[in-house]
């Protein structure tokens, strides 16, 4: 996973709860990084896993929760860090819509190793979006908040409906985004 | 954790944040320059695939041309005879014509010979009769007036004949010209004219030639090509009339198109034939007669002046090969097809 995923998610921990959590947290864990990420590097997905768990410890707010609040932070971040090729999207559908096709196929030209998540879309009909999500690594609550982080960022007010396709194990998730009548 | 501890160790892990972000920027930079030169390498590579290419294609160009003039000059042998005939002829009656007034400028002489005698006697006014007689008896002996009359018309037919052999030396000279990829502006019906006089040996014994020229507009064009194309089309024609018959040649012009149509009452070609006559190598002729190239180069001459050649015939009726150029010359794209 690439660093500036872990960077912005010690940013979160320091600004919702303290220095001194985000240190005490590093501390619990004993990485193998030490926790000195920079967003070029690459690091093991399961260290995210065991300082979330910590803060989750820490803050008494479960994991899912958590890593959900932190994938809507994330968007705001990416979303400003990128903000020419957020730009270029007209809704957060069409964002959405080109996460395997356009956004997925740069990465992987600046980062060839890159181990992405499958994500396929599908409109039956232009309110609705049915986005399935499915990757080695058990981050679909990560995947809803960034969702939730898109449709905020585009004002787009939506319901979304999640339906689990591997048993609790976070791996793979469909999403029912239909747009709310105004 | 005291404060200071705290700062402590985050000043810690940014240092070595810092440190291994560097460092994966040096690898990433030293690979970066790996591939640029990687990528050097094999612009080299290509240009020097391109070159060779051209290389090839330059020669390909080279042959190409070499083919046509070897046709050209198979085609210049085979109407040898034939011009030889053509030039033979006129030459014959200059030299008759020109050993006539040798004679004739002797008997005119020995008139006017006596012609002078008489004048030196009439000075000294003597018996002139004698001497009258002398002059009468000489110009009836020369047939002075005969002389005179003819003199005229032996100079006329000799000019006539010189200019004759003077035309089809030219338009030979013009057709076995080599030919250079130059274009210029060029009057079809007179291309046509040109050929036929030419080819005028081979073609007056099997056919009458009916001519039907629509003036069209100067074409740009490779003349000593388009006469190589006008020339095998004609020649064919004439070899497909059993005994003697007709050849139509006809041109025009349709919108910013030239067009000229060669049409025999020959034997024509059968229907399994017709697809194959513009494949090399393709004859239906006689050893030796000829090579197979002749409608196959036509139609790349044709092609490279981004028009067409088409063909259709009637077995036991005849054929009529159509061509069509564009009046302003081949475009870029079909020059460089």
């Amino acid at each position: 996973m690439k660093g500036v995923v872990f960077a912005e998610f010690l940013e979160l921990v320091d600004s919702e709860f303290g220095f001194e959590t985000t240190e005490a947290i590093i501390a619990d864990c004993e990485l193998p990084s030490g926790a000195a990420y920079t967003g070029v590097g690459t690091y093991d997905y399961h260290e995210i896993l065991q300082l979330v768990t910590a803060l989750s410890k820490r803050t008494e707010v479960p994991v899912p929760d958590l890593v959900r609040v932190f994938g809507k932070y994330l968007f705001s971040r990416l979303a400003k860090s990128h903000a020419a090729q957020i730009a270029g999207a007209e809704s957060a559908f069409d964002l959405l819509n080109s996460i395997e096709d356009h956004i997925h196929v740069e990465v992987l030209k600046l980062y060839p190793d890159a181990e992405l998540p499958r994500i396929d879309t599908e409109s039956p009909d232009s309110d609705t979006l049915s986005l399935t999500y499915r990757s080695s690594r058990p981050f679909a609550d990560l995947a809803l908040g960034l969702i939730e982080g898109c449709l905020d960022h585009f004002g787009s007010d939506c319901s979304i409906e999640t339906e689990d396709l591997s048993q609790g194990q976070g791996t793979a998730m469909r999403f029912k985004l239909s747009r709310r009548a105004a | 954790m005291t404060g200071q501890e705290m700062w402590e160790r985050r000043y810690q892990r940014e240092r070595r944040a810092r440190e291994l972000a560097e460092s994966l920027l040096e690898e990433k930079s030293a690979a970066l320059y790996k591939s640029n030169r990687e990528l050097a390498a094999r612009l080299a590579d290509i240009e020097k695939l391109a070159e060779k290419e051209r290389r090839l294609r330059e020669r390909i160009e080279t042959q190409q041309a070499q083919l046509l003039q070897n046709e050209k000059m198979a085609s210049i042998g085979q109407l040898a005879a034939g011009v030889a005939h053509e030039i033979n002829n006129p030459i014959g009656f200059v030299s008759s014509n020109l050993n006539s007034l040798a004679e004739y400028v002797g008997d005119i002489k020995q008139v006017l010979d006596a012609y002078e005698g008489l004048l030196t006697d009439c000075r000294k006014v003597g018996d002139l009769a004698s001497q009258v007689d002398t002059v009468e008896r000489s110009r009836k002996e020369a047939d002075l007036e005969y002389l005179l009359e003819d003199v005229g018309e032996l100079i006329n037919d000799s000019i006539d004949g010189a200019q004759r052999v003077r035309k089809i030396v030219a338009d030979l000279k013009d057709f076995s010209h080599v030919d250079g990829p130059e274009l210029a502006e060029e009057d079809v019906d007179e291309l046509l004219d040109k050929t036929i006089n030419v080819a005028w040996n081979e073609l007056k014994y099997r056919a009458e030639i009916h001519k039907e020229y629509g003036a069209p507009q100067p074409l740009m064009c490779n003349g000593g090509q388009l006469s190589q194309v006008f020339l095998n089309l004609l020649v064919n024609a004439a070899q497909a009339i059993p005994e003697f018959g007709s050849i139509e040649v006809r041109t025009g012009q349709s919108g910013e198109q030239v067009w000229a149509e060669i049409e025999d009452d020959g034997c024509g070609i059968s229907q399994q034939n017709l697809v194959r006559i513009f494949d090399p190598f393709f004859t239906t002729k006689a050893v030796g007669q000829g090579t197979g190239l002749g409608l196959h180069l036509a139609r790349n001459i044709i092609k490279t002046h981004g028009g067409r050649i088409v063909a259709r015939s009637e077995e036991g009726k005849g054929s009529v090969f159509r061509v069509e150029l564009p009046l302003g010359g081949p475009s870029q794209q079909a020059v460089a097809q």
